[in-house]
C-alpha cells in the first residue's frame, strides 16, 4: 500500500514550517519515528530554502510543488521537489571542505546540501523543460 | 521561535524554544548579535527545548562563536537533543563548540 501527500508551496520562507506541520502529520499517520521526521523535514527545509534563496531571478510568486509517497512494502519513502527556477542540480555540489576545519577558517554558510546528502539514501535530479525535479528516496531503517 | 534570557554570574543563558528553521535562525540572529555586541558576559546557549535545527540555525551559532571569540568570551552550548546533536557532527561543529550534558556541567566550564 502506498500513501501520498501534495504540498504546493510559494516561494516564501513562512511555508517551510508548514510544510513541515504538514510532514509530520503525514509521517505521524504512517508511524514513522521522530529521527526521520526531523531528518525528513531538515531535507525540505534545506532544499526548498536554496530554491527561494538562489532559484527565481523576478520577484513574482512561484509555486514549488512537493509530492511524498510512501511505500509500506518497500518501507520507503519519496519525495519529489519541483520548482520552475534556475537550473540547479544539488549532485553537482562537492562536499564541503572546511568539515574538519577550526572555527576561523570555517566559512559561514554551506553545509544545507552536505546534510542532505548525508540524512537520505539517494538523490536523483533532472531538469524536465524549464523545471528542477529533485527526488529523493530514504528507506525507514536508515 | 522564542529566546529566554537569564543571567547567572557573568553568564547569560539562553534558552532557546521551538525550532530554528531557515526562517527563524534570522530572527535569532537579530537578537543573539546585539546581546553580545553589547553585553560582556559570557554566554551558555541551553538546547532542550529546541525541537528542530536546519543549516541556516548552525549558521547563525557560527556567526556568534566568531563574534564572542574575537571578545575573547567563551560560548558554551548544553543539553542538546540526539538528532541535533547528530547534525552538529556531520556539520563540524562539535569540535568548534564545547558541549555539555546539563547546566550544571556547562557552568563548571566557565571557571
Amino acid at each position: 500500500m502506498e500513501n501520498n501527500l501534495v504540498i504546493k508551496m510559494k516561494n516564501d520562507l513562512a511555508e517551510i514550517s508548514r510544510s513541515n506541520v504538514l510532514i509530520e502529520e503525514f509521517c505521524e499517520e504512517n508511524k514513522l519515528s521522530n529521527k526521520f521526521i526531523f531528518t525528513l523535514n531538515l531535507t525540505l527545509d534545506e532544499l526548498v530554502t536554496n530554491i527561494i534563496s538562489y532559484g527565481f531571478e523576478d520577484d513574482e510568486e512561484h509555486e514549488i510543488l512537493i509530492s511524498i509517497t510512501f511505500s509500506n512494502e518497500k518501507q520507503e519513502l519519496t519525495m519529489q521537489i519541483e520548482d520552475e527556477g534556475v537550473y540547479f542540480n544539488p549532485l553537482n555540489i562537492s562536499k564541503p571542505n572546511h568539515i574538519d576545519k577550526p572555527m576561523e577558517k570555517k566559512p559561514i554558510g554551506g553545509l544545507g546540501i552536505h546534510l542532505v546528502k548525508k540524512f537520505v539514501d539517494n538523490v536523483h535530479y533532472e531538469r524536465r523543460g524549464n523545471r528542477n525535479i529533485l527526488t529523493l528516496t530514504k528507506k525507514t531503517n536508515n | 521561535m522564542e529566546i529566554k534570557q537569564e543571567k547567572k554570574g557573568n553568564v547569560l543563558i539562553l534558552n532557546i524554544i521551538g525550532r530554528l528553521d531557515s526562517n527563524t535562525a534570522s530572527q535569532m540572529e537579530n537578537e543573539l548579535m546585539p546581546l553580545i555586541d553589547k553585553g560582556d558576559d559570557n554566554i551558555l546557549v541551553d538546547f532542550s527545548n529546541l525541537d528542530y535545527i536546519s543549516s541556516a540555525g548552525l549558521r547563525t551559532l557560527l556567526l556568534a562563536a566568531k563574534k564572542m571569540d574575537k571578545k575573547d568570551k567563551k560560548i558554551i552550548l548544553c543539553s542538546m537533543k540526539e538528532f541535533i546533536h547528530e547534525v552538529f557532527e556531520i556539520s563540524g561543529f562539535t569540535s568548534i563548540f564545547t558541549i555539555a550534558e546539563n547546566e550544571d556541567e556547562a557552568m563548571k566550564e566557565f571557571e
